[in-house]
């Protein structure tokens, strides 16, 4: 796993002192909020509905035994004994005490963590598929390119006040699990001969006006990597709006200028950016590499798993659910659930952090990971020991078997906690994962994902079912789209009619599920699959089919 | 768990061939029966069966010896919906209590056929991770298993022995219908009154998984409906050609 540098070290470990100034003249009243507010939000703190949050940057995801111990002990400490991980890969705390901030970064700090530029109109932590180093389809670790990213992106002296802020993914498997078509820039590493060659989707986003990828480049080496994204970055920085944060994403840009034009732009900025960068800009690369050599992975017997398969149901069903093959046979990835039945999605207690930290420690080579769909995951746990670790986590209510299944769905932060959001998602989800629980495992997989605001952080436009909570008149209204999906086919799905009201949302979709079950061709035709095939209008009759006649 | 793995091992090679040349001497049942007894001089055995065309006059001979006896069905995923029934109302009404369904396992599925579609792709692929390495698993218990093959099923199979060392498996491989001929199967069945495979009646003699298998016209080879079109005439269970004979 990447460790800091002593460079890297200083340079974090100097941030936390500035900060530390920056929060002792707030707190004296030294520095106005209107003052303090682009210093915190340089750190990654921001003030929500009721408190601040802090966000912290989980680079692609990974995190070490030790890093999630120190995440436990912060939530334990300066926060409610909670974290709640994020679709970006991140982790929030909900309720620090200003005061407290400085502590908590220093604390992150001696466990090369930070939470830099996870904030504000910057590059923002690279994400990448959460199996990434042990999915059976990728044609390489995609992760050392993303550190590779960080680092070129981190203090960027160009990048540091771009027209709004940046996001971008980086996938390398033939499965795309890291939603590369709703990003800023969305990186595909793929095979060229003995190389590796990158395909480069710009201009995906979803928030107020969702759009998907467009390709611009095909194939561009390695070499040509960092100049390529240095082209598009300057390109944007100069031609984006500055004028209407509404209108300020790269997305907007490519659809003023075209395509076309746009890609112009970076090719006649691409000499310059290259100049920028000689061969000895591809150590850092190299030394990355080295820092994620693949754990070797003994040979073990897979009988104990297969002696529990055949005689233990419940870890039969988790298996199905939250467990993936891994490139090594004899190897597995799991998927832990953090979206219990009735709980919040994405939350993790201090508890449950520390327990996953030891397993990972004890059964996994130390490595946990995040993924977009806010679960934890194990990538490399020997089948052998899938019984125990499902035993532990039986222990600690982490072995919800529901990934994929309609309560494993994602939902923002909403207006429990939100400054932006105009309705609540966290109860919505809540009721939704209770009121389906016995029926679930019968509709097989579908992803609802659900969004308190315009603003999309639940990435409603790419769920089987999106939901959107508006504010209509001071009354929560919840608005509905259908067929919509993530992946390298990535495709924002219809709007239906008119919101329902918390309870009429409910009821519609009870006529939407029912509607499906008794459409589909067989049980193996999934949710996604009957919309393809049918379309989205049987279900949008469905959905109004009581009120229309009321 | 077998009550006597110990003498699983085919150590004794000796014991066991002179079992072997007694034991040819028997009819069908009573071969059967000492095979099915709780100790045998190879270890405890199980039987194997697809639940298919056939399947009812084994089963319903293990089902009158020995009802307790372990009978293994393997379920690929891919069997047709009408053998699962058959599977069920045959296990009810013969009263085996010791059948059991065992498939391939969740992560082997998701590793080699996440998609389901390697039927397609690569046959003898599918055969293999959803019975060949299911089999096997099943076996593990096991000193040996007891089939329903029988030598007119198909040129391949004239040859077949009652007894056998099955080296894919590394254990005993018995098959009392072996010489049994497509006429006594029949009068068989009609003699106990058997409910019937509801595809067997429909063109399906022999009834593998549903993708691989069709129906067999006039006059054709009883296998002729499995895997039509290709070379591949056997999944794999029993095709192998080390099998060595030690009785016939």
């Amino acid at each position: 796993m990447y460790r800091y540098s002593a460079f890297d070290e200083d340079f974090v470990r100097e941030r936390v002192a500035q900060f530390r100034d920056q929060v002792a003249r707030r707190l004296s009243g030294a520095l106005t909020e209107e003052e303090f507010k682009p210093l915190r939000l340089m750190n990654g703190l921001y003030l929500q509905l009721h408190a601040y949050m802090l966000r912290v940057a989980i680079p692609y995801g990974t995190l070490s035994s030790r890093q999630m111990r120190v995440l436990a002990d912060i939530a334990e400490r300066w926060d409610r004994g909670y974290g709640h991980f994020t679709t970006r890969q991140n982790i929030q705390f909900n309720w620090p005490l200003l005061v407290d901030t400085p502590d908590i970064l220093a604390a992150l700090a001696t466990a090369d963590m930070h939470a830099i530029q996870t904030s504000g109109n910057t590059i923002r932590n690279v994400t990448t598929d959460h199996f990434a180093g042990a999915a059976l389809d990728e044609v390489t670790d995609p992760r050392p390119y993303a550190e590779w990213i960080r680092q070129w992106s981190t203090d960027h002296p160009e990048f540091q006040f771009l027209p709004r802020k940046f996001k971008i993914a980086i996938s390398a498997g033939s499965i795309d699990r890291a939603v590369i078509k709703a990003h800023d820039i969305g990186l595909r590493l793929v095979q060229s001969g003995e190389e590796i060659a990158f395909d480069i989707y710009v201009g995906g986003g979803l928030g107020r006006t969702p759009v998907v990828g467009k390709r611009l480049f095909r194939g561009v080496t390695t070499e040509a990597l960092l100049p390529h994204l240095e082209a598009i970055l300057s390109v944007y920085n100069l031609a984006g709006r500055r004028d209407n944060k509404y209108k300020a994403r790269i997305k907007i840009l490519l659809q003023a200028m075209g395509v076309e034009a746009f890609k112009a732009a970076v090719e006649e900025a691409l000499p310059s950016a290259t100049a920028g960068f000689t061969a000895g800009d591809l150590r850092p690369l190299h030394d990355i590499m080295d820092h994620f050599v693949v754990p070797t992975f003994p040979e073990r017997s897979i009988e104990p798993y297969l002696e529990q398969i055949d005689t233990v149901p419940a870890f039969r069903s988790w298996v199905e659910r939250n467990v993936n093959p891994h490139k090594q046979e004899c190897y597995a990835s799991v998927t832990v659930s953090l979206k219990a039945h009735g709980k919040t999605p994405g939350d993790a207690s201090a508890e449950q952090m520390r327990c996953l930290a030891d397993i990972a420690e004890q059964y996994g080579f130390s490595e946990l990971r995040v993924s977009h769909e806010q679960n934890i995951v194990l990538p490399h746990i020997a089948q052998a020991d899938l019984p125990a670790v499902y035993q532990r986590l039986c222990a600690t209510q982490l072995a919800t078997a529901n990934i994929g299944l309609v309560s494993d769905l994602i939902a923002c932060p909403g207006m429990d906690y939100c400054a932006l959001a105009t309705a609540r998602s966290i109860p919505i989800a809540q009721r939704l994962s209770l009121r389906y629980r016995a029926r679930e495992r019968t509709l097989g997989p579908m992803k609802i994902k659900i969004s308190g605001c315009i603003n999309a952080c639940g990435h409603h436009h790419i769920g089987d079912i999106g939901i959107l909570g508006l504010d209509k008149a001071g009354v929560e209204n919840y608005q509905l789209t259908l067929g919509g999906r993530g992946g390298l086919a990535a495709k924002l799905g219809d709007k239906m009619g008119p919101g329902f009201s918390e309870d009429d949302l409910v009821l519609a979709l009870d006529r939407l599920l029912d509607t499906y079950l008794a459409l589909r061709l067989s049980p193996a035709e999934t949710f996604a699959t009957s919309v393809e095939r049918l379309g989205t209008e049987p279900f949008r009759i469905a959905l109004y089919e009581v009120s229309d006649a009321a | 768990m077998p009550l006597n793995t110990v003498a699983a091992a085919p150590a004794d090679v000796l014991a066991v061939s002179a079992a072997s040349d007694a034991l040819d001497l028997l009819d069908t049942e009573a071969f059967l029966d000492r095979l099915l007894a709780q100790r045998t001089p190879f270890g405890e055995l199980a039987v194997v069966s697809s639940f298919g065309a056939e399947s009812a006059v084994l089963l319903h001979l293990v089902a009158t010896l020995r009802p307790e006896s372990r009978v293994v069905f393997l379920d690929t995923g891919f069997h047709f919906p009408e053998t699962l029934v058959y599977r069920d109302e045959l296990i009810k009404r013969l009263g085996l209590r010791g059948a059991k369904t065992i498939g391939i396992d969740p992560l082997s599925e998701k590793r080699y056929d996440d998609a389901g579609t390697l039927h397609q792709i690569d046959p003898d692929r599918c055969c293999a991770v959803r019975k060949v390495q299911v089999l096997k698993r099943a076996l593990k218990p096991y000193a040996g298993w007891i089939t329903g093959q029988k030598q007119f099923h198909s040129a391949d199979r004239a040859q077949l022995a009652r007894i056998e060392w099955d080296d894919i498996y590394n254990v005993w491989k018995f098959n009392p219908l072996a010489d049994w001929t497509a006429a006594r199967i029949e009068s068989y069945h009609a003699q106990h009154q058997l409910p019937r495979h509801p595809l067997a009646s429909k063109g399906y003699p022999s009834i593998g998984c549903e993708p691989c298998t069709s129906r067999v016209g006039r006059g054709e080879d009883v296998r002729a409906g499995r895997w039509r079109g290709q070379a591949k005439l056997e999944c794999g269970l029993h095709r192998n050609p080390n099998v060595i004979a030690v009785s016939s």
